[in-house]
């Protein structure tokens, strides 16, 4: 797919590098429980909530659109895997592939591979939210991929409330020199991607019909550009097909320093065991 | 820089407050996946009318927990009207086609008591594979045998969820200080909870004893039949009392005994939580103890554990025709209960009858020593169920004494109280041989347990114990803030140490030592020659 406009170098460049950070920093994580929501897809802030022990999940069609204030367009895929590693604990692997389409030019390329592992504090009680952990990696590799390692470490809670409602906060913070300030090259991914960022997401759930919708707002700072602020909001379901797959939906806008662009989201995943019955070939 | 700031000293400070607030409730149960296997879904996928049941089934467990602890201020009517009509007239005619996130449904429940809901999700999860291993036409007996043996040990691997799979005697359900207020006081909802019971074991039957597909087809289409024929006229056509797997389904039970039990378990400990929730008398801050103790009661192999023998005379001696009658054969007809709604038998381990009454909330006396052979309006049929009734070998010391172990964790008779009056308030010494390292912990645990519970107005401990609200701890519950409470080890165990400036908490303390003296029948001073009965 093409779209007419067109690109300079320079443009095409820094929607190379906006379209990284839409995926290289919003990967995978799907469960099939359709209330534990995901990192980007269709909300950027997500739930404290690990994925069950012995679960696998494969995110199998996640795909996000953006509009530039400028007319371009830029898609990603997101093809990826968690797995329920170990109590309340989860493993994640990304795999952002990057596309641009510019005056029927088109660039592909993977935006390097995201590794992460989060692990949840606790259980949510009456005294205190559900509170999670996650560190995670953004390791060089691909055409736009980051010239280094980037490390970052969020930190999630969420608290539930009457009629199905929950509030989440994630707050994230990425460690090192900015793109650029470190030896070599810096890819273009990395020079992009969040110092910090900050967020509140507010969901519903109507349990009968297996559907959740939530709304979020974020502040963040991009890693190589201090002092400047970037905000979204979004609106997101998530609505479970069968015990095994889900599907999501989200729209938003992001801005900032008078750039405004809209996104739009739209993906499936598929859960099920990976621990078989030694019957069935094995545990 | 500055908003940075501010994040991230937010997260640390969320991170410094996790410790102080910890003690209050920092838990970790974790969920788990079914096990991975050709057979997952296959029960929904050929049963999909009992599937969908099931998923309504999910949404009656949690409304009710969500509303007996989320909704106190609700009278009777907001279950036995407002929900009970929702559910028979909107969502088991019209199920969801999901199972149900529970935690959307319950959230208050949820955070009250995750670690119940993971064990009621753990052993659902093992209700439908067993279903799906049932259902499976490609797997022949001794697969089907096989699948369900692994499935057991896999659930059993999990302490923290599982079920015990010994039969534990209906005294945890029937004979607590907190037993029988839900179906006191929703008759219908309790009716309708134990046809939900029903109809998850008596599914087994058909597809354990059917020799077709076609007959498993039937069969379980006449299972749905004769459960909707239950809501025609509730409560009354619905179940007396708790349906037992042997009776229901005595061909699966027969073949799995071991699931059997953990079902049954299950939906004992069901009606637990019910009753702790719905008894007033409880107070609302004990609740989560109470729940943890009665939880921990269905999960041990030790505790009032029956024979498996015994589990089969007490399921058939309280009667297939007061638990919802056979699922098989009387398409079209409702059994006659041989005993009235709210009719309570008790059995000894082996099964034997050994008591029974009407079912009203027992008073602490009647706790401690059942009552034998209340006036029951018993119809006819009911005798021939009578069994003889042994003697109740039990004491209300011999009560105390029981249900002590069950709270402290440690023998009774082998260990030894003290309560104690002091100028400035008293003290509780709990102590036993020190050459018992584990139980020298357990009631170093204990006592630091009560005395942080005890701070905080919470004494639900000695509720649990004795039965009953123990004199004077409504004052010192009210006066908490005046009343400093401390634990120290000693050698074989420890003390909990209670000080008070303030006259009337100094009072209530000296009531509160005074009958626990009384009710263990120990000394009043560390001098004192120790109490060891028995």
């Amino acid at each position: 797919m093409s779209f007419p406009f067109s690109f300079a170098p320079a443009l095409l460049r820094r929607a190379a590098l906006l379209l990284l950070v839409v995926t290289v920093t919003r990967p995978v994580r799907a469960q099939t429980d359709f209330m534990n929501t995901d990192r980007g897809r269709p909300l950027t802030i997500e739930d404290a909530i690990a994925m069950e022990r012995w679960s696998m999940e494969l995110n199998v069609a996640p795909l996000r659109l953006e509009r530039s204030a400028g007319g371009a367009y830029h898609w990603g895929l997101e093809p990826g895997l968690t797995l329920g590693l170990l109590p309340r604990t989860e493993f994640e692997i990304g795999f952002p592939i990057a596309m641009l389409d510019a005056a029927g030019a088109r660039l592909t390329a993977l935006a390097g591979i995201d590794v992460g592992v989060l692990h949840q504090l606790n259980t949510e009680s009456e005294a205190l939210p559900a509170m999670a952990l996650r560190l995670s990696a953004l390791l060089p590799a691909g055409g736009l991929g980051p010239d280094r390692v980037y490390t970052g470490l969020t930190a999630l809670a969420t608290r539930s409330f009457d009629a199905g409602v929950r509030l989440h906060a994630n707050v994230l913070y990425t460690a090192g020199d900015a793109p650029g300030a470190a030896a070599g090259v810096a890819g273009p991914g990395a020079r992009e991607l969040a110092r910090w960022q900050a967020g509140v997401a507010l969901d519903k759930t109507w349990p009968l019909s297996s559907t959740l919708v939530g709304v979020e707002a974020t502040l963040r700072e991009p890693l190589a550009q201090v002092g400047r602020r970037e905000w979204s909001v979004g609106l997101g379901t998530r609505f479970q097909i069968d015990p095994r797959w889900l599907m999501d939906v989200g729209v938003g806008r992001r801005g900032g320093a008078g750039e405004e662009a809209w996104y739009a989201t739209v993906g499936g995943a598929v859960a099920f065991g990976w621990r078989w019955g030694s019957r069935m070939g094995g545990r | 820089m500055r908003a940075m700031r501010h994040a991230i000293g937010m997260a640390a400070a969320v991170l410094a407050a996790v410790p102080a607030a910890a003690h209050a409730q920092w838990t970790t149960v974790y969920d788990q996946m079914y096990v991975q296997a050709p057979h997952n879904w296959r029960f929904r996928q050929d049963f999909p009318a009992a599937d969908r049941l099931f998923n309504a089934f999910d949404y009656g467990h949690a409304i009710l927990s969500e509303t007996l602890w989320g909704r106190p201020e609700a009278g009777p009517d907001a279950l036995e009207v407002d929900e009970y009509n929702r559910l028979t007239r909107e969502i088991l005619l019209s199920p969801p086609r999901l199972p149900l996130a529970e935690r959307a449904i319950a959230p208050r429940f949820s955070r009250l008591a995750p670690e119940i809901k993971a064990m009621f999700e753990w052993a659902h999860i093992l209700h439908r594979q067993i279903y799906d291993v049932l259902a499976d036409p490609r797997l022949d007996w001794p697969a089907k045998d096989a699948e369900i043996a692994e499935l057991v040990l896999v659930y059993k691997s999990r302490a923290d969820l599982a079920f015990s799979s010994r039969p534990k005697t209906m005294a945890l359900m029937q004979e607590q200080p907190y037993s029988l207020a839900f179906r006191q006081k929703y008759p219908k909802f309790n009716g309708l909870i134990w046809a939900y019971h029903w109809l998850q074991m008596g599914l087994y039957e058909p597809l354990v004893t059917a020799t077709t597909r076609e007959g498993q087809q039937a069969g379980v289409a006449e299972a749905l039949a004769r459960f909707r024929l239950m809501l025609v006229d509730p409560p009354r056509t619905l179940p007396y009392v708790m349906p037992m797997t042997p009776a229901i389904a005595p061909a699966f039970a027969a073949r799995y005994p071991e699931a059997s039990i953990i079902f049954d378990n299950l939906h004992s400990l069901h009606d637990v939580v019910s009753d702790i929730l719905a008894n007033p008398v409880l107070p609302r801050e004990g609740k989560r103890r109470a729940l943890m103790v009665a939880a921990a009661a269905y999960r041990d192999d030790t505790t009032e554990v029956m024979t498996v023998d015994g589990w089969k005379r007490m399921s058939g001696h309280m009667g297939l025709e007061n638990m919802g009658g056979a699922v098989l054969g009387n398409l079209g007809a409702l059994p006659t209960p041989s005993v009235a709604r709210g009719f309570v038998m008790q059995h000894d381990r082996d099964g034997n009858m050994i008591g029974e009454h009407a079912g009203h909330v027992m008073p602490a006396a009647a706790v401690a020593a059942p009552a034998v052979a209340a006036p029951a309006p018993k119809a006819d049929a009911h005798a021939a169920h009578a069994m003889p009734m042994k003697a109740p070998a039990d004491t209300a010391f011999a009560a105390v004494q029981a249900r002590g172990a069950k709270v402290m964790g440690v023998d009774q008779y082998s260990s030894q109280h003290v309560f104690e009056d002091l100028k400035d308030g008293g003290r509780i010494v709990l102590v036993r041989d020190p050459a018992d390292t584990i139980g020298v912990a357990t009631i170093r645990a204990h006592l630091r347990d009560i005395t942080a519970a005890f701070a905080k107005g919470d004494f639900s401990a000695p509720f649990a114990t004795h039965a009953q609200v123990v004199p004077g701890t409504a004052v010192m519950a009210a006066r908490s803030a005046r009343i400093r409470y401390g634990m120290r080890e000693r050698t074989g165990g420890g003390e909990v140490r209670i000080t008070t400036t303030d006259p009337a908490a100094r009072r209530a303390v000296r009531e509160f030592l005074a009958f626990q003296r009384k009710d263990h029948r120990a000394p009043a001073t560390d001098h004192d020659q120790m109490h060891k009965p028995g």
